[in-house]
């Protein structure tokens, strides 16, 4: 089973981020002297890295779709193209500040949380 | 005169345990899976959990061990603890009555066991049957999740769930937690959550594959997800404190409890009313902004199978079948964590 929604929300950018770190970790590994498998950390990051892609893909045809027709709306309302397109790059920005701050915030609160109720079980 | 050349199956110290409650329809074709296995068990129990439709006899007549508990368990996780004292092998597996598994299964999950501490091993799961709209989303959701997220979570040392319908379980460990807990509606989550909490390991080795039986109808699937959604969040709020000693995991639970909450609400009510609000119908374009995000991974599981046609097809099956399963967590966490009312009723659906 997948709890929650798979795909969306921040499990995605968890698993993302994760996956282009296993190098990382895999190199961490092999110098304490572990087991390490690059054939599969390889095939991981690979596939992190392919839905990357698919996400800019998705964001760059998105514009391409939709640009003209918020820049038309805009248009009739006497906005310049330019304003539009500093909105757009805000929005884009915001958008993905979001998702990251979130992820990074859940995963902050968690380390809070395992601080916290370690302390208290060391006071009992 | 050439010798013929007749292959020699390896018995291997193995157990199966397959719980059964009115199986017959499916369970002759689990058992015909075991016994062609590349490697031999050492045993196959059948515990019929009170059936009436005449499953043991199916079983007894495939050859195969047949055990019925005096009073019906009513779970899966009493009726596989009730057939643990009769498991004389080092390696017990549960496999699910209307499972079947790939010829090499047993054999490329044994590895897993080279390491001492490992108490479980699981591998990956696709539906057997691809047919309704169900079967279709449950498909891309699997492709998704072995090829990606539980690979990931395998290389961090920490596979979320062992899965229950096709597990392999280190005997004594097994016995060391006394059996499938059934104190949740999820035995395979709390096994695999009690076993780290004892310092034990799990791993998940993508090329064992089991095919069950997915819900065909939105009858069976309500009865699964309404499972599935309780028991993960009886299971977090029974391990939380544990959990949060063990690295990768605490994380992974952590985030998936805020999609389990958070994204559900946005995506069922937060995106629609935001487009009413803002009279903009391109805001919708949010349910499937994350298109490319799911189709990659399911491309990448799809194509060694050579089923890429087959899983783009089913795409759009999964986006529906995802909403249903933001509807069935936020029901679970609003009657067990905001009414405290928990559901107790163990319902069979596939």
């Amino acid at each position: 089973m997948t709890a929650g929604v798979p795909g969306t929300g921040i499990g995605g950018l968890f698993y993302l981020v994760a996956a282009v770190l296993l190098p990382l970790r895999g190199f961490i590994r092999r110098l304490h002297g572990g087991r390490v498998s690059w054939r599969l950390i390889a095939r991981k990051s690979g596939l992190a890295l392919g839905v990357l892609l698919g996400i800019l893909a998705t964001g760059w045809l998105l514009g391409l779709l939709l640009g003209p027709v918020a820049i038309s709306a805009e248009g009739m309302r006497g906005a310049g193209n330019a304003v539009h397109r500093e909105h757009a790059n805000l929005v884009r920005w915001v958008a993905l500040l979001a998702g990251f701050g979130t992820l990074a915030a859940v995963l902050s609160l968690t380390q809070m949380a395992r601080l916290f109720f370690r302390k208290k079980k060391d006071d009992i | 005169m050439q010798d013929r050349l007749v292959p020699v199956t390896k018995t291997v110290p193995v157990t199966v345990i397959v719980p059964a409650f009115n199986e017959a329809a499916t369970l002759a074709d689990t058992i015909l899976s075991l016994q062609s296995q590349s490697v031999i068990p050492a045993e196959i129990i059948v515990v019929d959990d009170g059936s009436t439709d005449g499953t043991g006899d199916v079983a007894r007549a495939l050859g195969v061990t047949v055990i019925r508990p005096p009073v019906p368990t009513g779970s899966k996780a009493g009726a596989q603890t009730f057939a643990l004292d009769r498991v004389r092998t080092e390696f017990t597996i549960a496999l699910d009555a209307d499972t079947t598994l790939a010829p090499d299964a047993l054999e490329r999950l044994l590895p897993a066991f080279d390491e001492a501490r490992v108490a479980a091993a699981c591998g990956s799961v696709l539906p057997r049957r691809i047919k309704s709209i169900w079967e279709r989303g449950r498909y891309v959701e699997y492709l998704f999740a072995f090829t990606f997220y539980k690979q990931v979570q395998d290389q961090y040392g920490a596979p979320l769930i062992s899965s229950g319908c096709f597990s392999m379980y280190r005997t004594e460990a097994l016995r060391s937690v006394g059996g499938w807990p059934a104190r949740t509606l999820a035995e395979d989550m709390d096994l695999t959550w009690t076993f780290y909490r004892r310092g034990y390991a799990v791993r998940f080795l993508a090329g064992a594959v089991c095919y069950p039986l997915e819900p065909h109808s939105y009858g069976f699937l309500r009865k699964q997800l309404k499972r599935w959604s309780h028991g993960f969040v009886q299971n977090v709020r029974l391990h939380w404190r544990d959990l949060l000693e063990i690295p990768f995991l605490r994380s992974a639970v952590a985030v998936a409890c805020w999609d389990a909450i958070v994204a559900s609400i946005v995506y069922l009510m937060l995106l629609p009313a935001i487009a009413l609000l803002l009279g903009n119908p391109y805001i919708l374009l949010g349910y499937v902004i994350d298109v490319p995000a799911i189709v990659v991974p399911v491309i990448a599981g799809a194509w060694p199978r050579r089923e890429v046609g087959r899983a783009l097809v089913s795409v759009p099956s999964f986006f529906i079948l995802r909403t249903v399963n933001a509807v069935f967590f936020l029901e679970a966490v609003w009657s067990e964590v905001v009414r405290n009312k928990r559901l107790r009723t163990y319902e069979k659906g596939h």
